[in-house]
């Protein structure tokens, strides 16, 4: 009885490592990438859950740009496939994403993410793994910082939050030259929540290096039902300009309680998130007139018209910042591929690192955002080094005006004038 | 009698040679599986099954369901975080400090909930977990709403940090079966049986001279306890917090392996946690790419139908199926009840004549 018992144990026990021994060998069968086997770009970005709209908006960028290139034959002859992963906003399941992308799908390089958190985790991954990362969307500064100097298989392609925040008070001096009324106290309002940290932080950076005077910091908890106490803080700081940064639901409230408050500030600069949102201005249509954001990418902007109107004829609506971002960064590794002559990890970092792209992408098209140089740099940013950022990156400012996002500075990539003092109606 | 003793004593063997085989398979498994991704599955089903078997302990054990479990997870993990990066504390003793700290918070802020029963102590762990959130936020010393990383850099035992998944794995398991045992040996303890006459009927257990408040207590602080060491390997591993952890559907998340496991047994979250998270995340890997949200959808559904057709869980199901009957008689060879008693009878008796 005895042995019986020992001998079903012990072929139960094989049964079952035979079965984990298989699924250890079909997860690694496929490890030989042929010549003629696709190239494959992973994409980690929310599908799912309360960011999964702007996951949407980066995923047609890419496969714009994924179509764009197979119809022209390809990157060495291969064609590009996207492989999708989705983070749900969540760190712990970006890591799961990467881990499966990279080892069960062997993808060649990887784009992400859409919230800098969850790129911090995955850009630790696919350094270790030895994956060329770009990051189209992750601003956050920490990511190219002195702690992250290891993480050598990671670029970013977009400013950082310092540089929008920069480029927000750079356009307030220059307003001058079309308001003709200088700007001297500033105003802060936003979320209280890690973008508002960022904006604070940024603001307290650069102030008074433009000699700006900052009069008061309101914030608020996300998801605001009420924000009458915070406008009336406003309204008795009474600033030349207000800058925000706010999601969407706060953004809309925000400005809402301005009219019901009746306090009109002559300018308001916000930080692109919510105010940028496709509903942003159906929520508030003409009470909007006025109001400014940063924007990574607009279609009035010189570079990208052309671009936009294929975009748009295709999906049925414009290119936003996110899409036309991720839309270069495809690019961008078709280039380096090329480059490096194979989609051997090691290779292809070297070679993001070497790029130069000046004006236009060779046998492509113009860089479509506003700026006209892509180059990898270890620099140093007010005063700490940072490491592999495109250090040409820079972002336009685009107003509400008729219910429409209008490009308005750098004067350069525009013939719109600023409307000013902002009417909100 | 002889005989009988021998049945039972074989019986014994039996399981634990079982036991000891769904061990040694847990324990080659990194051996065998090379994919870092499906180590990483099983990283999960570790750390989200210790999770749960510490909120079981609260909710199945003792009737007082918690939805505020992800606070006492996501406070561990800034308390051990914010010794290491600020202190330059040894991770380990930081795990420790803050398994300590989560318990005086939860016992010092538990003590007047307790006056509270049913629905009302839910609603207090709900607003417990926000309003700990919503500290943090606000709270610069915190890192308010950036969160804390942890420093990346060569593995190294010392800082509990590896490239690997094998020692997560393994830590991961050890962790798993610590708390097992310490939960079982509760469950059987003097306070085992106060926590389940308690949650069947609060004033019979008065009445017999339990003070409910003092076991309530004692088990609210030792779940928050286990809750702060899963948020220290949680925060080891991702090695990166931010107060996102503490939200409230990350409470639930620690619920759901208990509930379809079954709550009534301490083994019911280990169940759940095998059972869901590979199914979720499989999920996921499937449709995710093509379909957004349908893996939720197809999760929801599995987990409304283990509901709605095993209310008790799987292992509430499995405990009067006829595939424990076969298990019990054909594999384990296990004796009848009656024999069972008079063994133990006699043996009880046999001590005492000694």
């Amino acid at each position: 009885m005895k042995q019986a018992f020992f001998k079903k144990a012990v072929s139960v026990f094989a049964a079952l490592a035979m079965v984990i021994g298989l699924a250890g060998g079909l997860a690694s069968a496929r490890t030989v990438a042929a010549e003629e086997e696709p190239i494959r770009i992973g994409t980690i970005y929310a599908m799912s859950g309360g960011n999964a709209a702007i996951g949407e908006n980066i995923l047609r960028g890419i496969d714009f740009a994924v179509e764009e290139i197979n119809a022209q034959g390809g990157v060495n002859g291969r064609m590009l496939e996207v492989v999708r992963g989705d983070h749900a906003g969540d760190p712990a399941q970006g890591k799961s994403e990467a881990e499966r992308l990279i080892t069960q799908e062997h993808v060649d390089v990887m784009m992400g993410c859409h919230m800098s958190t969850v790129t911090e985790v995955v850009a630790q991954v696919c350094t270790q793994y030895g994956v060329p990362m770009i990051t189209a969307i992750s601003t956050l500064d920490r990511l190219s910082d002195e702690d992250h100097e290891a993480m050598d298989y990671f670029f970013r392609l977009c400013p950082l939050n310092s540089v929008y925040v920069e480029d927000m008070l750079k356009y307030l001096k220059d307003a001058s030259e079309q308001t003709g009324e200088e700007i001297k106290t500033i105003a802060i309002f936003t979320d209280r929540a890690a973008i508002g940290q960022e904006l604070i932080r940024c603001v307290e950076l650069y102030k008074d290096e433009y000699g700006f005077d900052l009069v008061d910091t309101i914030d608020y908890s996300s998801n605001a039902t009420d924000l009458s106490a915070q406008v009336l803080a406003l309204k008795k700081a009474d600033p030349d300009a207000i800058l925000c940064d706010s999601y969407i639901g706060d953004a809309t409230l925000f400005v809402q309680t301005l009219k019901a408050q009746n306090y009109i500030p002559k300018m308001i600069v916000a930080k692109a998130n919510g105010f940028t949102d496709p509903a942003f201005l159906s929520n508030l249509g003409a009470a909007a007139n006025g109001v400014a954001s940063v924007v990574e990418f607009n279609p009035d902007l010189l570079n990208g018209e052309e671009i936009n109107a294929e975009f748009s004829e295709k999906y049925g609506l414009n290119m936003n910042g996110h899409s036309a971002e991720s839309y270069t960064v495809v690019w961008i590794f078709k280039t380096a591929i090329e480059a490096a002559g194979s989609t051997d990890g090691e290779a292809v970092r070297d070679a993001i690192a070497e790029l130069d792209i000046q004006g236009e992408f060779p046998g492509g098209r113009k860089i479509i955002l506003p700026y006209d140089r892509i180059k990898f740099e270890n620099y140093d940013l007010a005063g700490a080094p940072h490491f592999r950022d495109n250090t040409s990156a820079s972002v336009a400012i685009a107003q509400v005006q008729d219910g429409e996002w209008k490009t308005v500075w750098p004067f350069d990539f525009t013939e719109t004038e600023i409307l000013y003092p902002a009417p909100l109606q | 009698m002889d005989e009988k003793k021998k049945a039972v004593r074989a019986y014994h063997r039996n399981v634990r040679i079982i036991v000891g085989l769904i061990l040694l398979v847990f324990l080659i498994i990194p051996v065998l599986v090379k994919s870092p991704y499906i180590l990483n599955i099983f990283v999960l089903v570790f750390y989200i099954s210790t999770l749960s078997m510490a909120w079981n302990l609260l909710g199945g054990m003792t009737g007082q369901n918690s939805l505020g479990h992800a606070a006492y997870m996501g406070l561990g993990a800034y308390a051990s975080c914010l010794l290491i990066t600020k202190a330059g504390a040894n991770p380990w003793l930081a795990a420790v400090f803050g398994m300590v700290v989560v318990g005086l918070v939860a016992g010092v802020i538990f003590y007047p909930c307790f006056i509270l029963r049913g629905p009302y102590f839910t609603l207090v762990s709900i607003a417990f977990g926000e309003a700990l959130r919503q500290f943090i936020i606000n709270s610069s010393f915190f890192g308010r709403a950036s969160g804390v990383g942890l420093p990346f850099g060569k593995d190294s035992w010392a800082d509990f940090r590896f490239g690997s998944k094998v020692p997560y794995y393994y830590v991961g398991l050890v962790m798993v079966i610590l708390v097992y045992l310490l939960i079982k040996r509760i469950e059987k303890s003097r306070m085992g049986y106060a926590l389940r006459t308690i949650r069947e009927d609060e004033d019979a257990a008065c009445a017999m001279g339990i003070n409910p408040t003092r076991y309530k207590i004692m088990a609210v602080v030792v779940s928050a306890m286990i809750a702060a060491l899963v948020g220290f390997y949680y925060a080891c591993y991702i090695r990166y917090i931010d107060p996102e952890l503490m939200i409230q559907a990350k409470s639930t998340e620690s619920v759901l392996p208990a509930v379809v496991g079954g709550a009534a047994y301490v083994e019911g979250p280990l169940v759940g946690g095998l059972l869901m998270i590979p199914l979720s995340e499989f999920l996921r890997a499937k449709y995710a790419a093509f379909l957004p949200g349908i893996n939720m959808l197809l999760y929801a559904i599995v987990l409304l139908v283990v509901i709605r057709f095993r209310p008790a869980g799987i292992l509430g199901w499995y405990m009067h199926s006829r595939v424990k009957e076969f298990i019990d008689t054909r594999i384990l060879k296990k004796p009848p009840v009656e024999v069972f008693e008079e063994v133990e009878f006699a043996s009880h008796t046999g001590k005492e004549a000694l």
